[in-house]
Protein backbone atom coordinates (compact mmCIF):
# COMPACT_ATOMS: atom_id res chain seq x y z
CA UNK A 1 0.00 0.00 0.00
CA UNK A 2 1.23 3.30 -1.17
CA UNK A 3 1.01 6.07 1.68
CA UNK A 4 2.40 9.71 1.81
CA UNK A 5 3.58 10.37 5.11
CA UNK A 6 4.26 13.86 4.25
CA UNK A 7 0.97 15.07 4.40
CA UNK A 8 0.15 17.83 6.76
CA UNK A 9 -3.27 15.81 6.97
CA UNK A 10 -1.52 12.74 8.54
CA UNK A 11 -2.41 12.30 11.66
CA UNK A 12 -0.10 12.47 14.55
CA UNK A 13 1.83 9.49 15.44
CA UNK A 14 0.21 8.21 18.62
CA UNK A 15 3.12 9.25 21.57
CA UNK A 16 5.34 6.49 22.99
CA UNK A 17 5.66 4.91 26.50
CA UNK A 18 7.12 6.82 28.71
CA UNK A 19 10.64 5.11 29.58
CA UNK A 20 10.32 3.30 32.63
CA UNK A 21 7.11 3.82 33.46
CA UNK A 22 5.64 1.15 35.52
CA UNK A 23 3.77 -1.73 33.89
CA UNK A 24 0.19 -2.13 34.22
CA UNK A 25 -1.21 -3.68 37.18
CA UNK A 26 -3.66 -5.67 35.63
CA UNK A 27 -4.65 -6.49 31.83
CA UNK A 28 -5.62 -3.44 30.13
CA UNK A 29 -9.19 -3.46 28.59
CA UNK A 30 -9.13 -4.11 24.76
CA UNK A 31 -8.36 -0.86 23.62
CA UNK A 32 -10.88 0.42 20.63
CA UNK A 33 -9.68 0.14 17.04
CA UNK A 34 -7.80 3.00 16.63
CA UNK A 35 -8.73 5.25 13.71
CA UNK A 36 -6.26 7.38 11.18
CA UNK A 37 -6.55 9.55 8.44
CA UNK A 38 -3.62 9.02 5.90
CA UNK A 39 -3.11 9.72 2.44
CA UNK A 40 -2.92 6.59 0.12
CA UNK A 41 -2.16 5.89 -3.53
CA UNK A 42 -6.02 4.54 -4.53
CA UNK A 43 -4.53 2.23 -7.00
CA UNK A 44 -3.10 0.56 -3.82
CA UNK A 45 -6.39 0.02 -1.67
CA UNK A 46 -7.70 -3.57 -2.81
CA UNK A 47 -10.93 -3.92 -3.72
CA UNK A 48 -13.34 -6.10 -0.86
CA UNK A 49 -14.76 -8.53 -3.12
CA UNK A 50 -17.61 -8.52 -0.14
CA UNK A 51 -19.06 -4.86 -1.70
CA UNK A 52 -22.49 -5.15 -2.35
CA UNK A 53 -23.13 -1.98 -3.69
CA UNK A 54 -23.07 -1.56 -7.34
CA UNK A 55 -22.46 2.16 -9.14
CA UNK A 56 -24.26 3.80 -11.73
CA UNK A 57 -22.06 6.00 -14.37
CA UNK A 58 -24.18 8.70 -13.13
CA UNK A 59 -23.07 8.48 -9.73
CA UNK A 60 -19.80 8.35 -10.82
CA UNK A 61 -19.95 11.05 -12.67
CA UNK A 62 -21.11 13.40 -10.33
CA UNK A 63 -18.56 12.19 -7.99
CA UNK A 64 -16.18 12.92 -10.61
CA UNK A 65 -17.64 16.28 -10.88
CA UNK A 66 -17.61 17.11 -6.91
CA UNK A 67 -14.11 16.13 -6.74
CA UNK A 68 -12.67 18.16 -9.53
CA UNK A 69 -14.91 20.82 -8.39
CA UNK A 70 -12.52 23.07 -6.63
CA UNK A 71 -14.37 24.45 -4.52
CA UNK A 72 -15.45 20.72 -2.87
CA UNK A 73 -12.84 18.03 -4.21
CA UNK A 74 -12.44 15.55 -0.94
CA UNK A 75 -15.19 16.42 1.44
CA UNK A 76 -14.87 12.83 3.31
CA UNK A 77 -12.49 9.70 3.67
CA UNK A 78 -12.31 5.99 2.58
CA UNK A 79 -12.67 3.50 5.08
CA UNK A 80 -9.49 1.06 4.80
CA UNK A 81 -9.70 -2.54 7.44
CA UNK A 82 -5.66 -2.89 7.85
CA UNK A 83 -6.00 -6.16 9.15
CA UNK A 84 -7.66 -7.80 6.00
CA UNK A 85 -5.97 -5.45 3.43
CA UNK A 86 -9.15 -4.47 2.27
CA UNK A 87 -11.73 -1.47 1.00
CA UNK A 88 -14.67 -1.39 3.44
CA UNK A 89 -15.90 2.11 2.50
CA UNK A 90 -14.80 4.62 -0.91
CA UNK A 91 -14.87 1.58 -3.61
CA UNK A 92 -16.56 4.75 -6.34
CA UNK A 93 -14.20 7.32 -5.20
CA UNK A 94 -11.04 4.78 -5.93
CA UNK A 95 -12.48 4.35 -9.49
CA UNK A 96 -13.17 7.57 -10.43
CA UNK A 97 -9.40 9.01 -9.69
CA UNK A 98 -6.30 7.98 -11.26
CA UNK A 99 -4.47 4.97 -9.63
CA UNK A 100 -1.57 7.26 -8.49
CA UNK A 101 -3.84 9.76 -6.97
CA UNK A 102 -3.41 9.85 -2.99
CA UNK A 103 -6.78 9.76 -1.41
CA UNK A 104 -7.98 10.34 1.79
CA UNK A 105 -8.60 7.08 3.72
CA UNK A 106 -9.88 6.24 7.15
CA UNK A 107 -7.24 3.20 8.25
CA UNK A 108 -8.67 1.15 10.64
CA UNK A 109 -8.44 -2.73 12.14
CA UNK A 110 -10.97 -5.27 12.40
CA UNK A 111 -11.67 -8.64 11.95
CA UNK A 112 -13.07 -9.73 9.03
CA UNK A 113 -16.51 -10.35 10.71
CA UNK A 114 -16.63 -7.09 12.28
CA UNK A 115 -15.08 -5.71 8.56
CA UNK A 116 -18.96 -7.87 7.17
CA UNK A 117 -21.06 -6.39 9.83
CA UNK A 118 -19.71 -2.41 8.99
CA UNK A 119 -20.07 -3.30 4.83
CA UNK A 120 -23.44 -4.58 5.73
CA UNK A 121 -24.34 -1.53 7.88
CA UNK A 122 -22.71 1.66 6.63
CA UNK A 123 -24.80 2.99 3.71
CA UNK A 124 -28.60 1.21 5.16
CA UNK A 125 -27.95 3.30 8.88
CA UNK A 126 -27.13 6.32 6.34
CA UNK A 127 -30.37 5.33 4.47
CA UNK A 128 -32.46 5.54 7.12
CA UNK A 129 -32.58 9.52 7.68
CA UNK A 130 -35.61 10.58 5.92
CA UNK A 131 -35.69 14.12 3.86
CA UNK A 132 -37.33 17.28 4.32
CA UNK A 133 -38.11 18.45 1.07
CA UNK A 134 -38.81 22.24 2.06
CA UNK A 135 -35.10 22.16 3.76
CA UNK A 136 -33.55 20.58 0.99
CA UNK A 137 -35.13 23.06 -1.67
CA UNK A 138 -34.09 25.68 0.86
CA UNK A 139 -30.56 24.37 0.63
CA UNK A 140 -30.18 23.42 -2.77
CA UNK A 141 -31.08 27.17 -3.23
CA UNK A 142 -28.17 28.11 -2.04
CA UNK A 143 -25.72 25.95 -4.31
CA UNK A 144 -24.32 27.02 -7.38
CA UNK A 145 -24.11 23.70 -9.39
CA UNK A 146 -22.50 24.17 -12.97
CA UNK A 147 -21.98 20.61 -13.97
CA UNK A 148 -24.57 18.76 -15.19
CA UNK A 149 -24.54 15.51 -13.46
CA UNK A 150 -24.50 17.47 -10.06
CA UNK A 151 -27.61 19.58 -11.37
CA UNK A 152 -29.07 16.20 -12.19
CA UNK A 153 -28.50 14.76 -8.84
CA UNK A 154 -29.79 17.88 -7.07
CA UNK A 155 -32.69 17.58 -8.71
CA UNK A 156 -33.11 13.62 -8.39
CA UNK A 157 -32.74 14.03 -5.08
CA UNK A 158 -35.54 16.94 -4.52
CA UNK A 159 -37.68 14.79 -7.20
CA UNK A 160 -37.07 11.65 -5.08
CA UNK A 161 -37.74 13.57 -1.90
CA UNK A 162 -41.15 15.25 -2.96
CA UNK A 163 -42.33 11.47 -4.24
CA UNK A 164 -41.53 9.86 -1.52
CA UNK A 165 -43.36 12.58 1.00
CA UNK A 166 -46.62 12.36 -1.32
CA UNK A 167 -46.36 8.38 -0.89
CA UNK A 168 -46.13 8.85 2.84
CA UNK A 169 -49.28 11.19 2.09
CA UNK A 170 -51.15 9.13 -0.11
CA UNK A 171 -50.56 5.98 2.36
CA UNK A 172 -52.00 8.58 5.57
CA UNK A 173 -54.87 9.43 3.75
CA UNK A 174 -58.13 7.68 4.26
CA UNK A 175 -59.51 5.78 1.30
CA UNK A 176 -63.07 5.76 1.69
CA UNK A 177 -64.03 6.05 -1.52
CA UNK A 178 -61.38 3.85 -3.06
CA UNK A 179 -61.23 3.88 -6.62
CA UNK A 180 -61.28 0.53 -8.56
CA UNK A 181 -58.88 1.82 -11.29
CA UNK A 182 -59.18 1.72 -14.83
CA UNK A 183 -57.62 -1.54 -16.40
CA UNK A 184 -57.07 0.34 -19.94
CA UNK A 185 -55.28 3.34 -18.05
CA UNK A 186 -52.75 1.12 -16.97
CA UNK A 187 -49.65 0.25 -19.23
CA UNK A 188 -50.32 -3.08 -21.50
CA UNK A 189 -47.72 -5.65 -21.66
CA UNK A 190 -44.95 -4.60 -23.23
CA UNK A 191 -46.02 -0.95 -23.40
CA UNK A 192 -43.48 1.53 -22.97
CA UNK A 193 -43.46 5.10 -24.18
CA UNK A 194 -39.80 6.61 -23.98
CA UNK A 195 -38.01 9.07 -26.54
CA UNK A 196 -34.61 9.29 -28.01
CA UNK A 197 -32.83 12.60 -29.19
CA UNK A 198 -30.28 12.69 -32.08
CA UNK A 199 -27.74 14.93 -32.31
CA UNK A 200 -26.23 15.87 -36.03
CA UNK A 201 -22.71 17.71 -36.51
CA UNK A 202 -22.64 17.64 -40.19
CA UNK A 203 -25.05 18.88 -42.78
CA UNK A 204 -24.52 15.53 -44.67
CA UNK A 205 -25.33 13.01 -41.75
CA UNK A 206 -28.35 14.98 -40.66
CA UNK A 207 -29.90 14.97 -44.35
CA UNK A 208 -28.95 11.48 -44.91
CA UNK A 209 -31.04 10.79 -41.50
CA UNK A 210 -33.80 12.58 -42.77
CA UNK A 211 -33.70 11.01 -45.95
CA UNK A 212 -33.74 7.25 -44.46
CA UNK A 213 -36.30 8.17 -41.64
CA UNK A 214 -38.54 10.22 -43.98
CA UNK A 215 -38.46 13.37 -42.21
CA UNK A 216 -39.60 16.31 -44.74
CA UNK A 217 -39.14 19.68 -44.64
CA UNK A 218 -41.54 21.79 -42.47
CA UNK A 219 -41.63 25.84 -43.39
CA UNK A 220 -41.80 27.41 -39.81
CA UNK A 221 -41.06 31.33 -39.31
CA UNK A 222 -37.48 32.23 -37.63
CA UNK A 223 -38.56 35.03 -34.91
CA UNK A 224 -36.48 37.77 -35.47
CA UNK A 225 -33.33 38.77 -33.13
CA UNK A 226 -30.71 36.28 -32.17
CA UNK A 227 -32.80 33.90 -30.17
CA UNK A 228 -32.61 30.33 -31.55
CA UNK A 229 -35.65 27.82 -30.81
CA UNK A 230 -34.54 24.73 -32.64
CA UNK A 231 -36.84 23.02 -34.39
CA UNK A 232 -37.22 18.81 -33.21
CA UNK A 233 -38.87 16.33 -35.28
CA UNK A 234 -40.07 12.84 -33.79
CA UNK A 235 -40.11 9.82 -35.98
CA UNK A 236 -42.00 6.94 -34.60
CA UNK A 237 -40.01 4.40 -33.23
CA UNK A 238 -41.28 1.48 -34.84
CA UNK A 239 -41.35 3.18 -37.99
CA UNK A 240 -37.90 4.27 -37.49
CA UNK A 241 -36.62 0.94 -36.78
CA UNK A 242 -38.69 -0.60 -39.98
CA UNK A 243 -36.79 2.56 -42.16
CA UNK A 244 -33.19 2.02 -40.84
CA UNK A 245 -33.69 -1.80 -41.53
CA UNK A 246 -35.04 -1.66 -44.70
CA UNK A 247 -32.02 1.36 -45.81
CA UNK A 248 -29.57 -1.61 -44.33
CA UNK A 249 -31.09 -4.13 -46.45
CA UNK A 250 -30.80 -2.16 -49.72
CA UNK A 251 -27.13 -1.16 -49.25
CA UNK A 252 -27.73 2.33 -48.18
CA UNK A 253 -25.81 4.35 -45.74
CA UNK A 254 -27.50 4.03 -42.23
CA UNK B 1 -51.99 26.49 -35.51
CA UNK B 2 -54.61 29.55 -34.16
CA UNK B 3 -53.57 30.45 -30.62
CA UNK B 4 -56.50 31.76 -28.39
CA UNK B 5 -56.95 33.64 -25.43
CA UNK B 6 -60.44 33.31 -23.22
CA UNK B 7 -60.67 36.07 -21.32
CA UNK B 8 -63.17 37.78 -19.35
CA UNK B 9 -63.23 41.64 -17.29
CA UNK B 10 -59.38 41.63 -18.31
CA UNK B 11 -60.14 44.41 -21.60
CA UNK B 12 -57.98 47.25 -19.85
CA UNK B 13 -54.81 44.88 -18.84
CA UNK B 14 -54.40 42.34 -21.38
CA UNK B 15 -52.49 44.41 -23.59
CA UNK B 16 -49.73 44.09 -20.45
CA UNK B 17 -50.35 40.25 -20.30
CA UNK B 18 -50.95 37.59 -22.86
CA UNK B 19 -51.95 39.58 -25.32
CA UNK B 20 -48.24 40.89 -25.67
CA UNK B 21 -47.06 37.97 -25.33
CA UNK B 22 -49.17 36.97 -27.89
CA UNK B 23 -50.50 40.24 -30.50
CA UNK B 24 -51.77 37.82 -33.09
CA UNK B 25 -53.94 35.31 -30.90
CA UNK B 26 -58.14 35.32 -31.66
CA UNK B 27 -59.70 36.93 -28.23
CA UNK B 28 -62.41 34.46 -27.17
CA UNK B 29 -65.08 37.00 -24.87
CA UNK B 30 -68.38 37.11 -24.07
CA UNK B 31 -71.06 38.68 -26.09
CA UNK B 32 -71.20 41.52 -23.30
CA UNK B 33 -67.69 42.47 -23.77
CA UNK B 34 -67.57 42.42 -27.69
CA UNK B 35 -67.27 46.17 -27.25
CA UNK B 36 -64.50 46.17 -24.67
CA UNK B 37 -62.30 43.83 -26.33
CA UNK B 38 -62.78 44.91 -29.77
CA UNK B 39 -60.57 48.30 -28.75
CA UNK B 40 -57.89 45.23 -28.61
CA UNK B 41 -57.87 43.52 -31.71
CA UNK B 42 -60.25 42.59 -34.34
CA UNK B 43 -59.83 38.89 -34.28
CA UNK B 44 -62.38 37.93 -32.03
CA UNK B 45 -64.53 34.93 -30.53
CA UNK B 46 -67.53 35.77 -29.43
CA UNK B 47 -69.07 33.19 -27.28
CA UNK B 48 -72.49 33.61 -25.84
CA UNK B 49 -72.78 34.83 -22.11
CA UNK B 50 -74.27 31.58 -20.63
CA UNK B 51 -71.06 29.72 -21.93
CA UNK B 52 -68.46 30.34 -18.58
CA UNK B 53 -66.35 27.75 -16.65
CA UNK B 54 -63.23 26.13 -18.24
CA UNK B 55 -64.52 22.89 -19.15
CA UNK B 56 -67.52 24.63 -20.97
CA UNK B 57 -65.26 27.34 -22.22
CA UNK B 58 -62.62 25.17 -23.67
CA UNK B 59 -65.02 22.85 -25.55
CA UNK B 60 -67.24 25.62 -27.05
CA UNK B 61 -63.89 27.08 -28.63
CA UNK B 62 -63.23 23.78 -29.57
CA UNK B 63 -66.48 23.68 -31.41
CA UNK B 64 -65.79 26.47 -32.90
CA UNK B 65 -62.39 26.95 -34.18
CA UNK B 66 -62.27 25.01 -37.51
CA UNK B 67 -58.11 24.88 -37.47
CA UNK B 68 -57.39 21.15 -36.38
CA UNK B 69 -54.70 22.64 -33.76
CA UNK B 70 -55.99 24.65 -31.31
CA UNK B 71 -53.56 26.38 -28.00
CA UNK B 72 -56.08 27.83 -25.40
CA UNK B 73 -53.56 30.21 -23.31
CA UNK B 74 -54.58 31.76 -19.98
CA UNK B 75 -54.76 35.61 -20.24
CA UNK B 76 -52.65 35.79 -17.30
CA UNK B 77 -49.37 34.73 -18.93
CA UNK B 78 -47.09 37.39 -19.24
CA UNK B 79 -43.59 35.57 -19.85
CA UNK B 80 -41.59 32.74 -20.66
CA UNK B 81 -38.86 30.87 -18.68
CA UNK B 82 -36.57 28.86 -21.02
CA UNK B 83 -34.89 26.60 -18.53
CA UNK B 84 -32.41 25.47 -21.09
CA UNK B 85 -28.94 26.34 -19.81
CA UNK B 86 -27.57 27.07 -15.79
CA UNK B 87 -30.03 29.70 -14.97
CA UNK B 88 -33.38 30.90 -16.44
CA UNK B 89 -33.94 32.82 -19.27
CA UNK B 90 -37.06 35.19 -19.03
CA UNK B 91 -38.59 35.24 -23.00
CA UNK B 92 -41.04 38.20 -23.66
CA UNK B 93 -40.73 38.60 -27.08
CA UNK B 94 -43.70 37.79 -28.81
CA UNK B 95 -41.83 36.20 -32.40
CA UNK B 96 -40.09 33.78 -30.19
CA UNK B 97 -42.74 32.94 -27.97
CA UNK B 98 -44.88 31.88 -31.05
CA UNK B 99 -41.78 29.80 -32.62
CA UNK B 100 -41.62 28.34 -28.66
CA UNK B 101 -45.29 27.13 -29.17
CA UNK B 102 -45.31 26.50 -32.84
CA UNK B 103 -42.29 24.06 -32.70
CA UNK B 104 -44.16 22.01 -30.08
CA UNK B 105 -47.20 22.01 -32.43
CA UNK B 106 -45.13 20.40 -34.75
CA UNK B 107 -43.57 17.77 -32.29
CA UNK B 108 -46.76 17.05 -31.13
CA UNK B 109 -48.13 16.59 -34.57
CA UNK B 110 -44.90 14.23 -35.39
CA UNK B 111 -45.11 12.07 -32.67
CA UNK B 112 -49.64 11.82 -32.71
CA UNK B 113 -49.80 13.18 -29.55
CA UNK B 114 -53.35 15.02 -29.34
CA UNK B 115 -52.53 17.27 -26.18
CA UNK B 116 -49.69 18.87 -25.68
CA UNK B 117 -48.15 22.23 -23.18
CA UNK B 118 -45.31 23.24 -21.34
CA UNK B 119 -43.46 22.86 -17.76
CA UNK B 120 -45.37 24.57 -15.17
CA UNK B 121 -42.50 25.17 -12.76
CA UNK B 122 -40.37 27.67 -13.43
CA UNK B 123 -37.38 26.10 -11.57
CA UNK B 124 -33.95 25.21 -13.61
CA UNK B 125 -33.30 22.73 -10.72
CA UNK B 126 -36.64 20.63 -11.01
CA UNK B 127 -35.84 20.50 -15.64
CA UNK B 128 -34.13 17.16 -15.97
CA UNK B 129 -31.33 17.79 -18.57
CA UNK B 130 -31.05 14.45 -19.86
CA UNK B 131 -35.27 14.33 -19.98
CA UNK B 132 -36.43 17.62 -21.47
CA UNK B 133 -40.02 16.08 -22.16
CA UNK B 134 -42.63 14.59 -19.71
CA UNK B 135 -45.16 12.08 -21.29
CA UNK B 136 -47.29 11.09 -18.27
CA UNK B 137 -48.28 14.13 -16.61
CA UNK B 138 -50.54 17.21 -17.27
CA UNK B 139 -50.57 20.49 -18.35
CA UNK B 140 -52.77 23.90 -17.92
CA UNK B 141 -52.11 27.37 -18.66
CA UNK B 142 -50.93 26.91 -22.36
CA UNK B 143 -52.44 24.15 -23.41
CA UNK B 144 -52.59 22.53 -27.43
CA UNK B 145 -54.93 20.46 -28.82
CA UNK B 146 -54.84 18.53 -31.91
CA UNK B 147 -57.96 17.51 -33.04
CA UNK B 148 -61.41 16.98 -31.83
CA UNK B 149 -61.47 13.32 -30.41
CA UNK B 150 -61.36 14.15 -27.09
CA UNK B 151 -64.19 16.45 -25.54
CA UNK B 152 -63.85 18.59 -22.24
CA UNK B 153 -65.92 18.14 -19.40
CA UNK B 154 -68.37 20.52 -19.29
CA UNK B 155 -69.58 19.72 -15.31
CA UNK B 156 -65.79 20.96 -14.50
CA UNK B 157 -65.66 24.70 -14.32
CA UNK B 158 -62.34 24.99 -12.78
CA UNK B 159 -60.23 22.13 -13.06
CA UNK B 160 -60.86 21.14 -16.34
CA UNK B 161 -57.70 20.67 -17.71
CA UNK B 162 -56.11 18.05 -15.97
CA UNK B 163 -59.33 15.86 -16.45
CA UNK B 164 -58.84 16.50 -20.23
CA UNK B 165 -55.33 15.35 -20.04
CA UNK B 166 -56.29 12.09 -17.94
CA UNK B 167 -58.66 11.50 -20.98
CA UNK B 168 -55.58 11.87 -23.25
CA UNK B 169 -53.55 9.51 -21.58
CA UNK B 170 -56.17 6.97 -21.18
CA UNK B 171 -57.08 7.26 -25.12
CA UNK B 172 -54.25 8.56 -26.14
CA UNK B 173 -51.91 7.20 -23.83
CA UNK B 174 -49.08 10.33 -23.86
CA UNK B 175 -49.53 13.75 -23.47
CA UNK B 176 -46.41 15.68 -24.57
CA UNK B 177 -45.19 18.34 -21.69
CA UNK B 178 -42.01 20.59 -23.03
CA UNK B 179 -40.30 20.56 -19.67
CA UNK B 180 -37.63 23.26 -21.22
CA UNK B 181 -40.00 26.22 -21.13
CA UNK B 182 -42.29 27.17 -18.66
CA UNK B 183 -44.74 30.00 -19.41
CA UNK B 184 -45.47 32.30 -16.54
CA UNK B 185 -48.62 33.51 -14.94
CA UNK B 186 -49.03 37.19 -13.39
CA UNK B 187 -52.20 36.54 -10.63
CA UNK B 188 -54.69 39.45 -11.45
CA UNK B 189 -55.87 41.44 -8.51
CA UNK B 190 -59.82 41.39 -8.06
CA UNK B 191 -62.18 39.93 -10.64
CA UNK B 192 -62.57 38.87 -13.55
CA UNK B 193 -60.98 35.42 -15.52
CA UNK B 194 -62.75 32.54 -14.07
CA UNK B 195 -63.25 34.71 -10.72
CA UNK B 196 -66.90 34.80 -10.44
CA UNK B 197 -67.25 30.62 -10.71
CA UNK B 198 -64.44 30.17 -7.92
CA UNK B 199 -65.18 29.25 -4.35
CA UNK B 200 -64.18 26.81 -2.14
CA UNK B 201 -67.30 24.93 -1.99
CA UNK B 202 -67.12 24.85 -5.65
CA UNK B 203 -63.11 23.91 -5.15
CA UNK B 204 -63.81 20.85 -2.92
CA UNK B 205 -67.21 19.75 -5.66
CA UNK B 206 -64.64 19.67 -7.96
CA UNK B 207 -62.06 17.89 -6.46
CA UNK B 208 -63.82 15.24 -5.01
CA UNK B 209 -65.56 14.63 -8.71
CA UNK B 210 -62.34 13.99 -10.11
CA UNK B 211 -61.11 11.66 -7.25
CA UNK B 212 -64.45 9.85 -7.91
CA UNK B 213 -63.28 10.01 -11.94
CA UNK B 214 -59.82 9.26 -11.65
CA UNK B 215 -59.32 7.59 -8.50
CA UNK B 216 -55.96 6.33 -8.30
CA UNK B 217 -54.88 7.81 -10.87
CA UNK B 218 -55.35 12.04 -9.62
CA UNK B 219 -53.55 12.67 -6.79
CA UNK B 220 -54.68 15.69 -4.73
CA UNK B 221 -52.05 17.06 -2.23
CA UNK B 222 -52.38 19.91 0.16
CA UNK B 223 -48.90 21.51 0.68
CA UNK B 224 -48.20 24.72 2.14
CA UNK B 225 -51.60 26.23 2.20
CA UNK B 226 -52.53 25.41 -1.47
CA UNK B 227 -53.83 22.05 -3.18
CA UNK B 228 -51.82 20.19 -5.86
CA UNK B 229 -53.15 18.37 -8.51
CA UNK B 230 -50.44 15.29 -9.58
CA UNK B 231 -51.07 12.72 -12.38
CA UNK B 232 -50.02 9.17 -11.12
CA UNK B 233 -50.08 7.42 -14.50
CA UNK B 234 -47.04 5.40 -15.20
CA UNK B 235 -45.77 5.24 -19.13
Amino acid sequence: MARRKDNPTDAPEPPEKAPGAAPPMAPAAPAKPPLRLEWIEAGSLTENPLNWRRHSQEQLQSLRELLDDPEVGWAGACLYNERTGRLVDGHARREVVDPKTPVPVLVGNWTQEAEAKILATLDPVGAMATGDVAAYEALIAQVQADGLWVRDLLHNTAAGLEAAEQQADEDAAESDDAHPGLPAMECQPFEHYDYLMLMFRHEQDFQRACEVLGIKKVEVEYPGGLKKIGLGRVVDGAKAIDRLMAAGKSGGAV
Amino acid sequence: MKIVIPTKGRADVLREKALRLFPDATLCVGADEVDAYGRLSDKLLVHPPEVVGIGPLRQWVLDHVDDPCVVMVDDDVTHVYSQVGFHKERIEDADTARAIVERMAILAQDAGVRVFGFNQAARPLTYANFRPFSLDTWVGGVVGIIGRELRYDQRLLLRADIDFCLQSLLHDRIVLVDGRFSFIHTRFAGSGGNARQRSSERHAQEMAYLKRKWGPYLDIVQAKGTTRLVVRVTR
